[in-house]
Protein backbone atom coordinates (compact mmCIF):
# COMPACT_ATOMS: atom_id res chain seq x y z
CA UNK A 1 0.00 0.00 0.00
CA UNK A 2 1.69 3.17 -1.10
CA UNK A 3 -0.94 5.52 1.05
CA UNK A 4 0.00 5.80 3.97
CA UNK A 5 -3.39 7.04 5.31
CA UNK A 6 -6.59 5.58 7.39
CA UNK A 7 -9.22 5.52 5.07
CA UNK A 8 -7.18 4.09 2.32
CA UNK A 9 -9.73 1.66 0.41
CA UNK A 10 -7.37 -0.94 -0.66
CA UNK A 11 -8.58 -4.46 0.59
CA UNK A 12 -5.03 -5.49 1.47
CA UNK A 13 -4.37 -2.57 3.66
CA UNK A 14 -6.63 -3.45 6.71
CA UNK A 15 -4.29 -4.56 8.63
CA UNK A 16 -1.78 -1.46 8.90
CA UNK A 17 -5.09 0.86 8.97
CA UNK A 18 -6.93 -0.99 12.16
CA UNK A 19 -3.60 0.16 14.16
CA UNK A 20 -2.88 3.78 14.55
CA UNK A 21 1.61 3.59 14.67
CA UNK A 22 3.06 6.64 12.97
CA UNK A 23 4.45 7.38 9.59
CA UNK A 24 7.65 5.36 10.52
CA UNK A 25 6.03 2.37 11.54
CA UNK A 26 3.85 1.80 8.57
CA UNK A 27 6.62 2.39 6.58
CA UNK A 28 8.61 -0.05 8.50
CA UNK A 29 5.82 -2.48 8.60
CA UNK A 30 5.64 -2.53 5.02
CA UNK A 31 9.22 -2.58 4.41
CA UNK A 32 9.31 -5.46 6.55
CA UNK A 33 6.31 -7.57 5.48
CA UNK A 34 8.17 -7.17 1.77
CA UNK A 35 11.77 -8.36 3.18
CA UNK A 36 10.40 -11.45 4.44
CA UNK A 37 8.18 -12.51 1.52
CA UNK A 38 11.12 -11.63 -0.66
CA UNK A 39 13.46 -13.93 1.10
CA UNK A 40 10.93 -16.44 1.40
CA UNK A 41 10.59 -16.98 -1.61
CA UNK A 42 14.76 -16.65 -3.06
CA UNK A 43 14.92 -19.86 -0.96
CA UNK A 44 11.82 -21.07 -2.60
CA UNK A 45 13.81 -20.56 -5.59
CA UNK A 46 17.12 -21.55 -4.72
CA UNK A 47 15.70 -24.46 -3.18
CA UNK A 48 17.99 -23.86 0.08
CA UNK A 49 16.98 -25.96 2.80
CA UNK A 50 17.37 -23.83 5.59
CA UNK A 51 14.48 -25.01 7.51
CA UNK A 52 14.66 -22.99 10.52
CA UNK A 53 15.08 -19.68 9.12
CA UNK A 54 12.13 -20.66 6.94
CA UNK A 55 9.86 -21.54 9.96
CA UNK A 56 10.93 -18.53 11.83
CA UNK A 57 10.39 -15.93 8.73
CA UNK A 58 7.43 -17.79 7.52
CA UNK A 59 5.44 -18.36 10.88
CA UNK A 60 5.16 -14.59 11.44
CA UNK A 61 4.34 -13.93 7.56
CA UNK A 62 1.50 -16.45 8.33
CA UNK A 63 0.45 -15.31 11.37
CA UNK A 64 0.77 -11.67 10.75
CA UNK A 65 0.57 -10.67 7.56
CA UNK A 66 -1.65 -13.04 5.97
CA UNK A 67 -3.95 -10.79 4.31
CA UNK A 68 -1.28 -8.87 2.60
CA UNK A 69 0.17 -11.90 0.55
CA UNK A 70 -3.16 -12.77 -1.60
CA UNK A 71 -2.06 -15.78 -3.71
CA UNK A 72 1.00 -15.87 -2.57
CA UNK A 73 0.11 -17.66 0.50
CA UNK A 74 -0.59 -21.10 -1.08
CA UNK A 75 3.04 -21.05 -1.82
CA UNK A 76 3.99 -20.26 0.87
CA UNK A 77 2.08 -22.34 3.20
CA UNK A 78 3.81 -25.55 1.45
CA UNK A 79 7.18 -23.87 1.79
CA UNK A 80 6.26 -23.34 5.55
CA UNK A 81 4.70 -27.16 6.08
CA UNK A 82 8.00 -28.59 4.41
CA UNK A 83 10.36 -26.60 6.46
CA UNK A 84 8.51 -27.18 9.96
CA UNK A 85 8.02 -30.98 9.29
CA UNK A 86 12.30 -30.83 8.92
CA UNK A 87 12.21 -28.94 12.52
CA UNK A 88 9.75 -31.34 14.05
CA UNK A 89 6.72 -28.45 14.41
CA UNK A 90 4.36 -30.59 13.40
CA UNK A 91 1.98 -28.20 15.20
CA UNK A 92 2.76 -25.37 12.52
CA UNK A 93 2.83 -28.34 9.56
CA UNK A 94 -0.85 -29.23 10.81
CA UNK A 95 -2.16 -25.82 10.90
CA UNK A 96 -0.96 -25.19 7.18
CA UNK A 97 -1.87 -28.81 5.75
CA UNK A 98 -5.55 -27.79 7.26
CA UNK A 99 -5.48 -24.61 5.23
CA UNK A 100 -4.45 -26.24 2.24
CA UNK A 101 -6.79 -28.98 2.45
CA UNK A 102 -9.26 -26.40 3.07
CA UNK A 103 -8.17 -24.52 -0.54
CA UNK A 104 -7.73 -27.06 -2.71
CA UNK A 105 -9.38 -30.58 -1.24
CA UNK A 106 -8.69 -33.35 -3.43
CA UNK A 107 -5.15 -31.83 -4.99
CA UNK A 108 -2.70 -34.85 -5.43
CA UNK A 109 -0.19 -32.01 -4.01
CA UNK A 110 -1.49 -31.73 -0.92
CA UNK A 111 -1.81 -35.77 -0.30
CA UNK A 112 1.96 -35.80 -0.96
CA UNK A 113 2.33 -32.96 1.48
CA UNK A 114 -0.06 -35.40 4.29
CA UNK A 115 2.17 -38.12 3.49
CA UNK A 116 5.36 -36.08 3.86
CA UNK A 117 4.07 -35.27 7.35
CA UNK A 118 2.98 -39.00 8.21
CA UNK A 119 6.74 -39.41 7.33
CA UNK A 120 7.93 -37.13 9.72
CA UNK A 121 5.76 -39.29 12.56
CA UNK A 122 7.42 -42.10 11.41
CA UNK A 123 4.48 -43.66 10.12
CA UNK A 124 5.67 -45.37 7.47
CA UNK A 125 3.15 -47.78 6.35
CA UNK A 126 0.58 -44.91 6.37
CA UNK A 127 2.38 -42.69 4.34
CA UNK A 128 3.47 -45.81 1.95
CA UNK A 129 -0.13 -46.20 1.51
CA UNK A 130 -1.02 -42.44 1.00
CA UNK A 131 1.75 -42.92 -2.00
CA UNK A 132 0.14 -45.48 -3.46
CA UNK A 133 -3.54 -43.86 -3.60
CA UNK A 134 -1.73 -40.89 -5.54
CA UNK A 135 -0.32 -43.09 -7.52
CA UNK A 136 -3.18 -45.25 -8.05
CA UNK A 137 -5.22 -41.95 -9.35
CA UNK A 138 -2.11 -40.65 -11.53
CA UNK A 139 1.13 -43.40 -12.43
CA UNK A 140 3.20 -40.88 -13.86
CA UNK A 141 3.32 -38.90 -10.56
CA UNK A 142 7.22 -38.76 -10.03
CA UNK A 143 6.71 -36.92 -6.70
CA UNK A 144 4.77 -39.91 -5.13
CA UNK A 145 7.33 -42.72 -6.49
CA UNK A 146 10.43 -40.46 -4.94
CA UNK A 147 8.89 -40.27 -1.98
CA UNK A 148 8.64 -43.71 -1.80
CA UNK A 149 12.15 -43.86 -2.42
CA UNK A 150 12.80 -41.98 0.35
CA UNK A 151 10.84 -43.99 2.93
CA UNK A 152 13.13 -46.92 2.04
CA UNK A 153 16.06 -44.85 2.59
CA UNK A 154 14.79 -43.35 6.09
CA UNK A 155 14.37 -47.03 7.10
CA UNK A 156 17.99 -47.99 6.24
CA UNK A 157 16.87 -50.35 3.21
CA UNK A 158 19.53 -48.67 1.10
CA UNK A 159 19.12 -51.82 -1.20
CA UNK A 160 16.19 -51.81 -2.62
CA UNK A 161 15.86 -48.44 -2.53
CA UNK A 162 18.68 -48.53 -5.14
CA UNK A 163 16.35 -51.18 -6.82
CA UNK A 164 13.77 -48.67 -6.95
CA UNK A 165 15.25 -46.11 -8.05
CA UNK A 166 16.87 -47.97 -10.69
CA UNK A 167 13.62 -48.84 -12.31
CA UNK A 168 12.16 -45.02 -11.67
CA UNK A 169 15.37 -43.94 -13.70
CA UNK A 170 14.50 -46.44 -16.61
CA UNK A 171 11.20 -44.22 -17.39
CA UNK A 172 12.43 -40.85 -16.46
CA UNK A 173 15.90 -40.78 -17.70
CA UNK A 174 15.94 -37.31 -17.26
CA UNK A 175 15.43 -36.65 -14.01
CA UNK A 176 19.40 -34.91 -12.50
CA UNK A 177 18.03 -34.91 -8.95
CA UNK A 178 17.53 -38.81 -9.23
CA UNK A 179 20.90 -39.18 -10.89
CA UNK A 180 22.23 -37.51 -7.99
CA UNK A 181 20.60 -39.16 -5.16
CA UNK A 182 21.26 -42.47 -7.10
CA UNK A 183 25.07 -41.72 -6.69
CA UNK A 184 24.58 -40.76 -3.07
CA UNK A 185 22.91 -44.01 -2.82
CA UNK A 186 26.01 -45.93 -4.64
CA UNK A 187 29.32 -44.06 -2.68
CA UNK A 188 27.54 -45.15 0.69
CA UNK A 189 27.15 -48.61 -0.35
CA UNK A 190 31.40 -48.23 -1.08
CA UNK A 191 29.98 -48.95 -5.14
CA UNK A 192 31.96 -46.54 -6.74
CA UNK A 193 32.02 -48.04 -10.15
CA UNK A 194 28.28 -47.50 -10.47
CA UNK A 195 28.29 -43.75 -8.44
CA UNK A 196 30.49 -42.74 -11.57
CA UNK A 197 28.26 -44.05 -14.03
CA UNK A 198 25.82 -41.39 -12.48
CA UNK A 199 27.90 -38.93 -12.21
CA UNK A 200 28.84 -39.72 -15.62
CA UNK A 201 25.14 -39.30 -16.75
CA UNK A 202 24.96 -36.09 -14.84
CA UNK A 203 28.05 -34.79 -16.68
CA UNK A 204 26.77 -35.44 -19.76
CA UNK A 205 23.89 -33.23 -19.32
CA UNK A 206 25.62 -30.63 -17.44
CA UNK A 207 28.89 -30.15 -18.65
CA UNK A 208 29.45 -26.85 -17.70
CA UNK A 209 29.19 -27.69 -13.47
CA UNK A 210 32.24 -27.88 -11.66
CA UNK A 211 30.84 -29.94 -8.99
CA UNK A 212 29.79 -32.85 -10.63
CA UNK A 213 33.19 -32.50 -12.39
CA UNK A 214 35.14 -32.56 -9.17
CA UNK A 215 32.76 -35.22 -7.53
CA UNK A 216 33.67 -38.10 -10.26
CA UNK A 217 36.76 -37.17 -9.59
CA UNK A 218 37.18 -37.91 -6.38
CA UNK A 219 35.07 -41.48 -6.83
CA UNK A 220 37.79 -42.15 -9.66
CA UNK A 221 40.40 -41.32 -7.16
CA UNK A 222 38.73 -43.19 -4.05
CA UNK A 223 38.55 -46.43 -6.86
CA UNK A 224 42.19 -46.57 -7.27
CA UNK A 225 44.31 -47.95 -10.13
CA UNK A 226 46.51 -45.57 -12.37
CA UNK A 227 44.29 -45.46 -15.07
CA UNK A 228 41.31 -44.12 -12.64
CA UNK A 229 43.85 -42.06 -11.34
CA UNK A 230 44.62 -40.32 -14.40
CA UNK A 231 40.60 -39.75 -15.23
CA UNK A 232 40.35 -38.07 -11.84
CA UNK A 233 43.59 -35.85 -12.68
CA UNK A 234 41.83 -35.15 -15.84
CA UNK A 235 38.20 -34.35 -14.23
CA UNK A 236 39.89 -32.00 -11.37
CA UNK A 237 41.53 -29.99 -13.72
CA UNK A 238 38.76 -29.54 -15.51
CA UNK A 239 36.42 -28.86 -12.39
CA UNK A 240 39.31 -26.23 -11.71
CA UNK A 241 38.91 -24.75 -15.23
CA UNK A 242 35.22 -24.69 -14.87
CA UNK A 243 35.84 -22.81 -10.85
CA UNK A 244 38.85 -21.60 -10.49
CA UNK A 245 37.70 -21.20 -7.30
CA UNK A 246 37.19 -24.80 -6.77
CA UNK A 247 39.18 -25.61 -3.04
CA UNK A 248 38.42 -29.16 -3.17
CA UNK A 249 39.37 -29.68 -7.21
CA UNK A 250 42.80 -27.43 -6.33
CA UNK A 251 43.12 -30.31 -3.31
CA UNK A 252 42.81 -33.18 -5.46
CA UNK A 253 45.02 -32.24 -8.69
CA UNK A 254 47.31 -32.03 -6.06
CA UNK A 255 47.15 -34.64 -4.32
CA UNK A 256 46.18 -37.05 -6.82
CA UNK A 257 49.53 -35.49 -9.30
CA UNK A 258 51.53 -36.92 -6.34
CA UNK A 259 50.29 -40.17 -6.56
CA UNK A 260 50.66 -40.69 -10.28
CA UNK B 1 42.48 -52.66 27.30
CA UNK B 2 43.46 -49.05 28.55
CA UNK B 3 41.09 -46.39 30.00
CA UNK B 4 39.98 -43.35 28.03
CA UNK B 5 38.95 -40.48 29.03
CA UNK B 6 36.73 -37.80 26.90
CA UNK B 7 37.31 -33.85 27.81
CA UNK B 8 34.08 -31.41 27.95
CA UNK B 9 35.64 -29.77 24.96
CA UNK B 10 35.55 -32.86 22.85
CA UNK B 11 32.42 -33.82 23.48
CA UNK B 12 30.85 -30.73 23.29
CA UNK B 13 32.22 -30.27 20.17
CA UNK B 14 31.49 -33.71 18.71
CA UNK B 15 27.68 -32.85 19.80
CA UNK B 16 27.52 -29.53 18.36
CA UNK B 17 29.23 -31.07 14.89
CA UNK B 18 26.24 -34.01 14.74
CA UNK B 19 23.71 -30.71 15.50
CA UNK B 20 25.05 -28.22 13.25
CA UNK B 21 24.25 -31.28 10.39
CA UNK B 22 21.60 -32.82 11.60
CA UNK B 23 20.39 -34.14 8.42
CA UNK B 24 24.07 -35.87 7.42
CA UNK B 25 26.65 -38.21 8.71
CA UNK B 26 28.94 -35.91 10.34
CA UNK B 27 32.79 -37.74 11.42
CA UNK B 28 35.54 -36.11 12.85
CA UNK B 29 38.80 -36.95 14.79
CA UNK B 30 40.13 -37.33 18.79
CA UNK B 31 42.81 -35.73 19.68
CA UNK B 32 45.32 -35.47 22.79
CA UNK B 33 48.00 -33.40 24.25
CA UNK B 34 49.05 -35.87 26.59
CA UNK B 35 51.97 -38.31 26.04
CA UNK B 36 51.80 -41.32 24.89
CA UNK B 37 51.60 -44.68 27.25
CA UNK B 38 48.64 -44.79 29.78
CA UNK B 39 45.07 -44.15 30.03
CA UNK B 40 44.26 -42.01 26.65
CA UNK B 41 42.81 -38.34 27.43
CA UNK B 42 40.64 -36.76 24.27
CA UNK B 43 41.58 -33.21 25.10
CA UNK B 44 40.44 -32.21 21.91
CA UNK B 45 38.19 -33.01 18.44
CA UNK B 46 38.45 -31.83 15.02
CA UNK B 47 35.31 -32.01 12.91
CA UNK B 48 35.70 -33.23 9.66
CA UNK B 49 33.07 -33.69 7.14
CA UNK B 50 30.07 -33.57 6.23
CA UNK B 51 29.00 -34.76 3.31
CA UNK B 52 30.58 -37.99 0.80
CA UNK B 53 32.21 -39.65 3.93
CA UNK B 54 33.51 -42.77 2.23
CA UNK B 55 35.31 -40.87 -0.33
CA UNK B 56 39.08 -40.54 -0.09
CA UNK B 57 40.49 -37.71 -1.53
CA UNK B 58 39.25 -34.93 1.20
CA UNK B 59 39.52 -37.55 4.21
CA UNK B 60 43.06 -37.85 3.44
CA UNK B 61 44.05 -34.36 3.23
CA UNK B 62 42.06 -33.95 6.36
CA UNK B 63 43.92 -36.85 7.84
CA UNK B 64 47.07 -34.66 6.55
CA UNK B 65 46.75 -31.29 7.50
CA UNK B 66 45.44 -32.58 11.47
CA UNK B 67 48.95 -34.19 11.72
CA UNK B 68 50.79 -31.75 10.85
CA UNK B 69 49.02 -29.55 13.11
CA UNK B 70 49.03 -31.71 15.62
CA UNK B 71 52.81 -32.26 15.57
CA UNK B 72 53.01 -28.16 15.27
CA UNK B 73 50.91 -28.09 18.79
CA UNK B 74 52.21 -31.53 20.70
CA UNK B 75 48.89 -33.02 20.22
CA UNK B 76 48.39 -36.08 18.78
CA UNK B 77 45.63 -38.13 16.63
CA UNK B 78 44.28 -41.19 19.01
CA UNK B 79 40.78 -41.73 17.26
CA UNK B 80 37.92 -41.12 15.47
CA UNK B 81 34.20 -40.43 16.12
CA UNK B 82 31.50 -40.71 13.25
CA UNK B 83 27.53 -40.15 13.80
CA UNK B 84 25.40 -41.45 11.07
CA UNK B 85 22.73 -39.56 9.35
CA UNK B 86 20.36 -42.54 9.98
CA UNK B 87 19.08 -42.43 13.35
CA UNK B 88 18.51 -45.23 14.26
CA UNK B 89 21.53 -47.18 13.20
CA UNK B 90 25.03 -46.22 15.22
CA UNK B 91 27.42 -49.30 13.82
CA UNK B 92 30.41 -48.57 12.51
CA UNK B 93 30.32 -48.11 8.77
CA UNK B 94 33.11 -49.69 6.42
CA UNK B 95 34.76 -46.38 5.83
CA UNK B 96 34.83 -45.73 9.75
CA UNK B 97 36.82 -49.16 10.64
CA UNK B 98 39.38 -48.10 7.70
CA UNK B 99 39.86 -44.69 9.06
CA UNK B 100 40.26 -46.29 12.36
CA UNK B 101 42.13 -48.87 11.46
CA UNK B 102 44.58 -46.10 10.24
CA UNK B 103 44.76 -44.22 12.87
CA UNK B 104 45.65 -47.42 14.78
CA UNK B 105 48.98 -48.30 12.72
CA UNK B 106 49.90 -45.08 14.51
CA UNK B 107 48.62 -44.81 18.24
CA UNK B 108 48.30 -47.82 19.74
CA UNK B 109 45.25 -47.38 21.78
CA UNK B 110 43.13 -46.10 19.32
CA UNK B 111 39.50 -45.62 19.99
CA UNK B 112 36.76 -45.41 17.16
CA UNK B 113 33.81 -43.28 18.78
CA UNK B 114 30.06 -43.32 17.35
CA UNK B 115 27.61 -41.44 18.42
CA UNK B 116 23.87 -42.30 18.79
CA UNK B 117 21.96 -40.09 17.01
CA UNK B 118 18.61 -41.25 19.13
CA UNK B 119 19.73 -40.51 22.64
CA UNK B 120 21.06 -37.25 21.85
CA UNK B 121 18.46 -35.15 23.77
CA UNK B 122 18.83 -32.63 26.15
CA UNK B 123 18.60 -34.09 29.28
CA UNK B 124 19.91 -37.44 28.67
CA UNK B 125 21.60 -39.51 31.89
CA UNK B 126 24.26 -40.87 29.80
CA UNK B 127 26.26 -39.76 26.90
CA UNK B 128 25.44 -40.82 24.08
CA UNK B 129 28.27 -42.33 22.63
CA UNK B 130 29.57 -45.70 21.98
CA UNK B 131 33.16 -46.37 21.92
CA UNK B 132 34.97 -49.69 20.19
CA UNK B 133 38.50 -49.99 21.46
CA UNK B 134 41.00 -52.96 18.69
CA UNK B 135 41.40 -56.23 19.90
CA UNK B 136 43.96 -58.33 17.89
CA UNK B 137 42.66 -57.16 13.97
CA UNK B 138 38.85 -56.41 15.72
CA UNK B 139 37.00 -53.57 16.73
CA UNK B 140 35.10 -54.59 19.66
CA UNK B 141 33.11 -52.68 22.11
CA UNK B 142 35.19 -50.82 25.14
CA UNK B 143 33.93 -51.84 28.77
CA UNK B 144 31.80 -48.84 29.80
CA UNK B 145 33.45 -48.64 32.96
CA UNK B 146 36.73 -48.00 31.40
CA UNK B 147 35.42 -44.48 30.01
CA UNK B 148 35.38 -41.18 32.06
CA UNK B 149 33.61 -38.01 31.12
CA UNK B 150 34.35 -35.80 34.11
CA UNK B 151 31.22 -34.06 35.33
CA UNK B 152 28.51 -35.09 32.69
CA UNK B 153 26.22 -32.49 33.90
CA UNK B 154 28.15 -29.55 33.66
CA UNK B 155 29.36 -30.56 30.10
CA UNK B 156 25.41 -31.39 29.14
CA UNK B 157 24.54 -28.25 30.36
CA UNK B 158 27.64 -26.25 28.29
CA UNK B 159 26.39 -28.01 24.90
CA UNK B 160 22.75 -26.93 25.53
CA UNK B 161 23.47 -23.40 26.12
CA UNK B 162 25.17 -23.06 22.88
CA UNK B 163 22.82 -25.26 21.09
CA UNK B 164 20.07 -22.85 22.72
CA UNK B 165 22.49 -19.83 22.19
CA UNK B 166 22.77 -20.54 18.19
CA UNK B 167 26.63 -20.50 19.08
CA UNK B 168 26.61 -23.64 17.15
CA UNK B 169 27.02 -22.25 13.72
CA UNK B 170 30.39 -20.85 14.75
CA UNK B 171 31.15 -24.57 14.71
CA UNK B 172 33.85 -24.97 11.63
CA UNK B 173 34.42 -28.66 10.48
CA UNK B 174 36.67 -29.52 7.30
CA UNK B 175 34.23 -29.51 4.86
CA UNK B 176 33.05 -25.72 6.13
CA UNK B 177 36.81 -24.52 5.57
CA UNK B 178 36.79 -26.31 2.08
CA UNK B 179 34.26 -24.23 1.27
CA UNK B 180 35.28 -21.01 2.76
CA UNK B 181 38.90 -21.03 2.92
CA UNK B 182 39.09 -18.25 5.72
CA UNK B 183 37.06 -20.25 7.98
CA UNK B 184 39.52 -21.66 10.64
CA UNK B 185 38.60 -25.57 11.43
CA UNK B 186 40.78 -25.54 14.62
CA UNK B 187 37.67 -23.77 16.07
CA UNK B 188 39.77 -21.03 18.54
CA UNK B 189 36.93 -19.27 19.07
CA UNK B 190 34.62 -21.93 20.00
CA UNK B 191 37.23 -23.11 21.73
CA UNK B 192 37.26 -20.42 24.05
CA UNK B 193 34.07 -19.55 24.29
CA UNK B 194 33.91 -23.14 25.60
CA UNK B 195 36.39 -22.74 28.25
CA UNK B 196 34.63 -19.23 29.07
CA UNK B 197 31.39 -21.41 29.95
CA UNK B 198 33.11 -24.53 31.85
CA UNK B 199 35.32 -22.44 34.01
CA UNK B 200 32.89 -21.73 36.79
CA UNK B 201 35.61 -18.92 38.26
CA UNK B 202 34.14 -16.61 35.43
CA UNK B 203 30.52 -17.08 37.18
CA UNK B 204 30.29 -15.83 40.40
CA UNK B 205 32.06 -17.36 42.89
CA UNK B 206 30.90 -19.00 45.90
CA UNK B 207 33.51 -18.80 48.57
CA UNK B 208 33.32 -21.57 51.09
CA UNK B 209 34.78 -21.21 54.33
CA UNK B 210 38.28 -22.55 54.74
CA UNK B 211 38.55 -26.37 56.27
CA UNK B 212 34.57 -26.84 55.15
CA UNK B 213 31.65 -25.36 56.26
CA UNK B 214 28.16 -25.01 55.12
CA UNK B 215 26.79 -24.48 52.09
CA UNK B 216 23.10 -23.99 51.01
CA UNK B 217 22.21 -26.31 47.98
CA UNK B 218 20.10 -23.81 46.40
CA UNK B 219 17.46 -25.04 44.09
CA UNK B 220 15.86 -22.36 42.24
CA UNK B 221 13.58 -21.50 39.08
CA UNK B 222 14.38 -19.79 36.62
CA UNK B 223 11.97 -18.26 34.11
CA UNK B 224 13.39 -16.56 30.86
CA UNK B 225 10.81 -15.37 27.94
CA UNK B 226 12.75 -16.61 24.93
CA UNK B 227 11.43 -14.50 21.81
CA UNK B 228 8.60 -16.32 21.05
CA UNK B 229 7.66 -15.95 24.76
CA UNK B 230 8.83 -19.87 25.27
CA UNK B 231 9.56 -20.50 29.14
CA UNK B 232 12.26 -22.40 30.40
CA UNK B 233 12.43 -23.70 33.81
CA UNK B 234 15.86 -24.55 35.42
CA UNK B 235 16.28 -26.48 38.46
CA UNK B 236 19.48 -27.03 39.76
CA UNK B 237 21.38 -28.77 42.33
CA UNK B 238 25.01 -29.54 42.67
CA UNK B 239 27.17 -26.14 42.88
CA UNK B 240 29.12 -26.64 39.59
CA UNK B 241 25.85 -26.62 38.17
CA UNK B 242 24.26 -23.80 39.72
CA UNK B 243 27.37 -21.57 38.85
CA UNK B 244 27.38 -22.65 35.76
CA UNK B 245 23.25 -21.28 35.54
CA UNK B 246 24.27 -18.07 37.07
CA UNK B 247 26.97 -17.43 34.45
CA UNK B 248 23.82 -18.28 32.05
CA UNK B 249 21.50 -16.02 33.32
CA UNK B 250 23.28 -13.60 33.42
CA UNK B 251 24.67 -13.75 29.98
CA UNK B 252 20.62 -13.66 29.41
CA UNK B 253 20.21 -10.72 31.48
CA UNK B 254 22.90 -9.02 30.37
CA UNK B 255 21.22 -8.97 26.68
CA UNK B 256 17.69 -8.43 27.70
CA UNK B 257 17.01 -7.95 31.22
CA UNK B 258 13.41 -7.56 30.72
CA UNK B 259 13.02 -10.98 29.72
CA UNK B 260 14.37 -12.89 32.71
CA UNK B 261 12.83 -13.29 36.25
CA UNK B 262 14.93 -15.02 38.82
CA UNK B 263 13.47 -16.87 41.58
CA UNK B 264 16.04 -18.64 43.89
CA UNK B 265 14.94 -20.42 46.72
CA UNK B 266 17.17 -22.05 49.22
CA UNK B 267 16.33 -25.71 50.24
CA UNK B 268 18.38 -27.75 52.22
CA UNK B 269 21.96 -26.93 54.04
CA UNK B 270 24.69 -29.27 53.48
CA UNK B 271 28.54 -29.25 55.14
CA UNK B 272 30.80 -29.51 52.51
CA UNK B 273 34.64 -30.17 53.68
Amino acid sequence: CYIFQKGCGRKDCHHILNSSPSFDNWNVLIIVFTEMRDKLRKWREDNHRNSEQIVDVGEELINEHASKLGDDIWIIYEQVMIAALDCSRDDLAWTCLQELKRQFPGSQRVKRLAGMRLEALEKYEDASKQYDSILQDDPTNTAARKRKISILKAQGKSAEAIRELNEYLEQFVGDQEAWHELSELYINEHDYGKAAFCLEELMMTNPHNHLYCEQYAEVKYTQGGLENLELSRKYFAQALKLNNRNMRALFGLYMVSSHI
Amino acid sequence: MGEVELSCLAYVKMYLHGCLFPRCSVNGLLLSSSPAGGAVCVTDCVPLLHSHLPLAPITQLGLTQVDVWCAQTQQRIVGYYQANACVSDNSPTPCALKIADKIAEQCNNAVLLMIDGGKMSPDYRVPPIVMYERKDTRWTLKDKHTIMLRQWEETREIANQLLDSGDHSLLVDFDSHLDDITRDWTNQKLNAKIAELASPANAFTAALPPGGGTVSIVKFTWISLTARGRQQTVKSMSINHMLLELHRMKRQWLRDPASTNIEIQCLTDMTLR
